[in-house]
């Protein structure tokens, strides 16, 4: 009886019950947050901290004057890539914002497009071919081809489109089975008699598409599209091997933090100002489209 | 009688007739785009396979020219005496292991936590999100600071060693950070596949006494599988291309202790882009690694269909 009143007490007042397994992994969320959230703060510090105050007072010490290593990492921010001539010229951090914005936009575009339309078609249409688009994305999915790198870079070579943006934006114009499963799911579930009601109505194909079952997706096109551009956004590898005339900003910051044989760019809290004023964007972006981002996804099995 | 069926199937194949021609303009450039640079660029890796890169000595012009299986001998070498391509295997199943024990059951047991709504849930979806929105090289020159020079500072023990500067630590320095920065996408898919479940059959099963471990292996679990399915299939893809962030750490000199087929291949990739020397032995790995990658992973995708709980 007495069990009973107290916890009809705790019920009301609101207090949660969790059972040991809950404690548990609350107890590694928790670690794991601490984990990440303590780096962050300690590597802001220290990006404010002087080179010889860091070397000298080691990594703890609370900064003995606040230092604007932000301005200095600015400047330091250059790319030295060789022009049609075989010049070497120096690529600064306004034009790898332009390489960063042209690659990461029409690539993200690009590759959710390309997933969307397939998945579209295959989904909505009941012709033989659709049902193999679905069987090849699977494929594709499950039968890992490993290493293309050298025949891909052959490839562009052999196509001209090697270090254009071109020939990168063509790449990305593929297939991501992921999404396709996504967007799949997502038009499988959407009823047929919207589009028999609007083939009544007069309308066609195109406008069937667009403007009644794509809205349905909106949401999911977004979220795709935004994570696409942050996955592009942050790519160094890609535009490394396939477009190195045209650097965007991440791979102006691998090459920053590995010039450590830089007497100038060498200094721990400098290399730290400079991730610092890369993760800005990416975090206001984040915090703006949060929701969107953490939205409701999930795909299904791989039929 | 049979002039109005006749009408009826004219105008059924003129509208079927629209439907295909929209279908294959919506599809034709992905098509070109996949029968290019899928179709022909592994033909092309595999025609590559089977030549050498030679300097024509009077037109000082680089070719490519036939040399029978020579590149898969080097690699038969390659893997009974040379030091690389043996490390490079054995560091990327250790690899493998860690994710798909450590992390992927993290990874559930925390998308199964934001699921349930419970205490700081939606902070904590944020958290192990944020990680994936950073650029690598941001992630990973805080990480390698952070346990180079802030760690050792922290324990007297350590004597000013970082846990990457020692070569005993670093490996599982370097897996700890795989695992730290991974959960991003999958906390997103395997909570988002759990939001679908019905409520009912939870209550249901609470009524009869289930308790939060019970619930989640013998009703989440099973009804997220398709999912589960889908990431241990890409897991598998992944154990030969898993870079485990090396480049971002060291660049091209990474050490050979340490490495993964996945760095090995881009490592050796990279170097050889001018050249070009270098890239029909890597087309041979290409080859042999997608024959001993396929079955397994076909083979994976096959005995987890049959240990689910249903088809998937």
């Amino acid at each position: 009886m007495d069990t009973n009143l107290v916890l009809d007490k705790k019920r009301r007042f609101g207090l949660p019950r969790f059972s040991a397994f809950t404690v548990v992994i609350f107890l590694f969320l928790a670690l794991y947050a601490l984990s990440l959230l303590f780096p962050l703060g300690w590597a802001f510090t220290t990006s404010c901290r002087d080179a010889w105050d860091f070397n000298v007072n080691g990594g703890w010490a609370w900064p003995e004057r606040w230092v604007n290593n932000y301005a200095l990492a600015f400047r330091y921010f250059v790319v030295p890539v060789r022009d049609a001539d075989g010049i070497q010229v120096n690529i600064g951090i306004a034009q790898m914002l332009g390489n960063s914005v042209l690659y990461a936009v029409i690539s993200a575009v690009l590759s959710m497009l390309t997933s969307l339309l397939m998945a579209y078609v295959s989904a909505r249409y009941d012709f033989k071919f659709c049902g193999v688009i679905y069987a090849v994305v699977i494929v594709q999915m499950i039968l890992p081809i490993v290493n293309a790198l050298p025949s891909e870079l052959k490839m562009s070579r052999l196509l001209g489109i090697h270090d254009t943006f071109f020939g990168l934006w063509l790449m990305k114009t593929h297939v991501q089975g992921l999404y396709f499963l996504l967007f799949y799911a997502s038009f499988k579930q959407i009823s047929k008699e919207y589009t028999e009601a609007a083939r009544i109505d007069g309308a066609g194909h195109f406008t069937i598409m667009t403007r009644i079952i794509f809205p349905f997706v909106a949401g999911t096109i977004f979220t795709v599209t935004l994570l696409n551009f942050i996955q592009y956004w942050n790519d160094y590898q890609t535009p490394m091997m396939f477009m190195p005339s045209y650097p965007p900003l991440a791979y102006g910051l691998f090459h920053f933090t590995q010039r450590s044989y830089e007497l100038a760019t060498s200094s721990p809290p400098l290399q730290l100002a400079g991730c610092m004023l890369m993760a800005i964007p990416l975090f206001l972006l984040f915090v703006i489209f949060q929701h969107k981002l953490l939205g409701n996804i999930s795909t299904g099995g791989l039929k | 009688m049979d002039h109005i069926t006749l009408n009826k199937q004219k105008k059924f194949s003129k509208s079927r007739m629209r439907s295909l021609i929209f279908c294959l303009c919506v599809i034709a450039v992905p098509t070109v785009q996949f029968g290019i640079f899928y179709i022909g660029v592994n033909i092309n890796s595999l025609i590559m396979a089977f030549q050498s890169y030679e300097i024509d000595p009077q037109t000082n012009i680089g070719l490519y020219a036939f040399s029978g299986f020579d590149n898969f001998k080097t690699i038969w070498t390659e893997l009974r005496y040379g030091n690389e391509l043996p490390t490079a295997l054995r560091n990327s199943f250790v690899l493998f292991l860690c994710k798909v024990g450590v992390g992927t059951t993290l990874a559930l047991f925390f998308s199964l936590y934001i699921f349930k709504k419970k205490f700081l849930s939606k902070t904590f979806r944020v958290i192990l999100f944020a990680p994936s929105i950073l650029p690598a090289i941001v992630t990973v020159t805080m990480y390698r600071y952070f346990v180079d020079v802030a760690v050792p500072g922290m324990f007297v023990k350590m004597n000013g060693m970082g846990l990457l500067s020692n070569f005993d630590t670093r490996m599982a320095t370097l897996v700890f950070y795989a695992l730290w920065i991974s959960f991003g996408t999958q906390i997103l898919m395997y909570s988002g596949s759990m939001n679908a479940i019905d409520i009912s059959i939870m209550e249901a099963a609470k009524l009869d006494g289930c308790n939060a471990f019970q619930e989640f292996f013998h009703i989440v679990f099973k009804l997220i599988w398709p999912t589960f399915v889908t990431f241990m299939v890409t897991n598998m893809a992944a154990f030969f291309i898993d870079q485990m962030n090396l480049f971002s750490f060291y660049a091209a000199t990474a050490d050979t202790r340490y490495i993964t087929l996945g760095y090995m291949l881009f490592r050796d990739t990279r170097n050889s882009n001018v050249t070009l020397a270098e890239f029909p032995r890597l087309a041979a790995y290409s080859i042999v690694l997608t024959c001993i990658a396929a079955p397994i992973t076909i083979g994976t995708r096959k005995l987890l269909e049959k240990l689910g709980p249903r088809s998937v």
